[in-house]
């Protein structure tokens, strides 16, 4: 009954590594653009719409992600839509990703010292003519490492999409490991896939803040 | 409470209270029944974990394989239709069904009076003695020896229940989440004795020869159904009429003697 542990498991493997990289990917382009409203909302005069934005992350940061994505795959089926997992999962962690860079990135802003948006003022610029060219500038180098901290667990959260039956890394690495049982092995690889995943990703945010400039990076935020 | 306890507590209370509103998906996902359903679309989706051998596995070319996967497709050949096996996580058969993701599920699926209380059961297609697996020197006769011991067994399975309710108090039962990693805790010596299916333990064995792990004894008798929404009458009739005429003509027998080693000498029946 069972199989022993082989290269054609292993590549099994890696079409799945393709999955989680896929769907961390759809993610991080949904979470980037969701992320910039939530922010810009976030830092916003307008009291209601600061209010939608700090109701949306308070839910969203207060709530497991496997809840949200139970409710994306099989809340959406009981409301009259059929999902398949693949658009459920993307829906969830868009929306995850969203709130909690809106958050970060919010942080970042208002990190940026208070004389820069009057300085702006002054210039005669409008407020989100101001964030857009004066603050957003100065508040990315310092919201890199928590990004990609965020960007990081994120690629390991997709784990959670299993439950819905989308055959991620972890999913697959579950299936081999119940043909092989040789779990050890199995999820060593696995770890492996989920590092060649990550570490480029550290590396690339390692460059990036290097190439910003100043060099000087908060202890607590690596 | 940490992180991870409210997480599992968040996670185990999702299912129930999707079961519940499972009146409202009834109405929603088998307008004129499932059965007119699969025929009109020409394929029978079927939910199967495919984690869980002998009954839901991946074979050597990574296709879906096993007792469970070979059920699907004689139930969908009975049908005329092609069959989709749909990969699900053990704990998500009921809501599968009743937020209509999947026509039927065939996952190892015990009868259980309480998941009846959600969907309902066809007649069954084996039934699965869940043993005690041990090593020869291990004194283990009876569920009275388990008291001071500690017992693996994968989490939430029918194995789960059944030990759960035996084992005396003093007994230590540690949970694994897969069938894998609860072997793999035996092998280990984390734990002394797993409970297991029959069929597994077996196949446990032979693999460890080292081991010398024998069979200590049966715990209890776990017959199988395919599970399927409640109030779908005509789905019912079908599936147990299938069953009736694939076991009749021999056709069950072979599956379960390639998959589990054993065939039932009869499969019993509600009525």
């Amino acid at each position: 009954m069972f199989q022993t542990y082989s290269l054609v498991h292993v590549e099994f493997l890696a079409r799945a590594a393709l999955w989680t990289a896929a769907l961390a990917a759809i993610a991080l382009a949904g979470g980037g653009v969701g992320g910039l409203l939530v922010a810009t909302a976030r830092v916003s005069r307008v009291r209601p719409v600061r209010a939608t934005a700090v109701a949306f992350i308070t839910v969203v940061q207060g709530t497991p992600l496997l809840v949200q994505l139970f409710l994306a795959y099989f809340g959406a089926a009981f409301a009259g839509f059929d999902v398949p997992p693949l658009a459920a999962a993307a829906l969830a962690f868009t929306l995850y990703a969203s709130a909690f860079f809106g958050d970060i990135w919010r942080g970042a802003i208002e990190g940026v010292p208070h004389g820069q948006w009057e300085a702006a003022s002054a210039l005669g610029l409008g407020r989100l003519a101001a964030l857009r060219l004066i603050v957003v500038p100065q508040a990315i180098r310092p919201a890199i490492p928590p990004t990609v901290g965020f960007i990081v667990q994120l690629v390991k959260n997709t784990a959670l999409a299993s439950i819905i039956g989308f055959r991620e890394l972890t999913r697959a690495g579950q299936i081999v490991s119940n043909v092989t049982f040789q779990p050890l092995a199995v999820f060593l690889t696995v770890a492996a896939f989920y590092f060649v995943i990550c570490y480029p990703i550290s590396l690339a945010s390692r460059r990036l803040e290097a190439r910003m400039g100043r060099g000087h990076v908060e202890p607590s935020l690596i | 409470m940490t992180i991870s306890r409210r997480l599992a507590f968040a996670a185990a209370a999702v299912p129930l209270v999707i079961a519940t509103t499972a009146e409202q998906a009834r109405a929603q996902a088998t307008p004129g029944g499932t059965l007119d359903t699969i025929i009109k679309r020409g394929t029978l989706i079927v939910g199967t974990s495919l984690g869980t051998p002998p009954y839901g596995l991946t074979n050597t070319n990574m296709e879906p394989d096993g007792y469970d996967v070979g059920m699907a497709k004689l139930i969908a050949k009975e049908l005329g239709v092609k069959v989709d096996i749909v990969d699900i996580v053990a704990a998500n058969r009921i809501p599968s069904l009743t937020s209509g993701k999947v026509d039927i599920v065939i996952s190892s699926f015990s009868i259980t009076s309480e998941r009846a209380k959600a969907i309902a059961f066809s007649n069954c297609v084996f039934v699965d003695q869940q043993v005690a697996v041990g090593p020869k020197a291990l004194a283990l006769t009876g569920n009275a020896d388990l008291k001071g011991k500690h017992i693996g067994v994968t989490r939430s399975t029918t194995n789960d229940i059944a030990v759960t309710r035996r084992a005396p108090e003093g007994t230590e039962i540690q949970r694994f989440d897969d069938d894998a990693s609860t072997s793999q805790a035996l092998i280990a010596g984390q734990v002394q004795a797993i409970v297991t299916s029959a069929a597994l333990g077996v196949a446990i064995r032979d693999r460890n020869p080292a081991m010398a792990l024998e069979t200590k004894y049966v715990v209890s008798q776990a017959p199988m159904a395919i599970g399927l929404r409640r109030g779908d009458p005509d789905m019912l009739h079908w599936l147990n009429t299938a069953l009736f005429m694939l076991w009749t003509n021999g056709d069950i027998q072979p599956l379960q003697q390639k998959w589990m080693g054993t065939v039932n000498a009869e499969l019993p029946r509600y009525s």
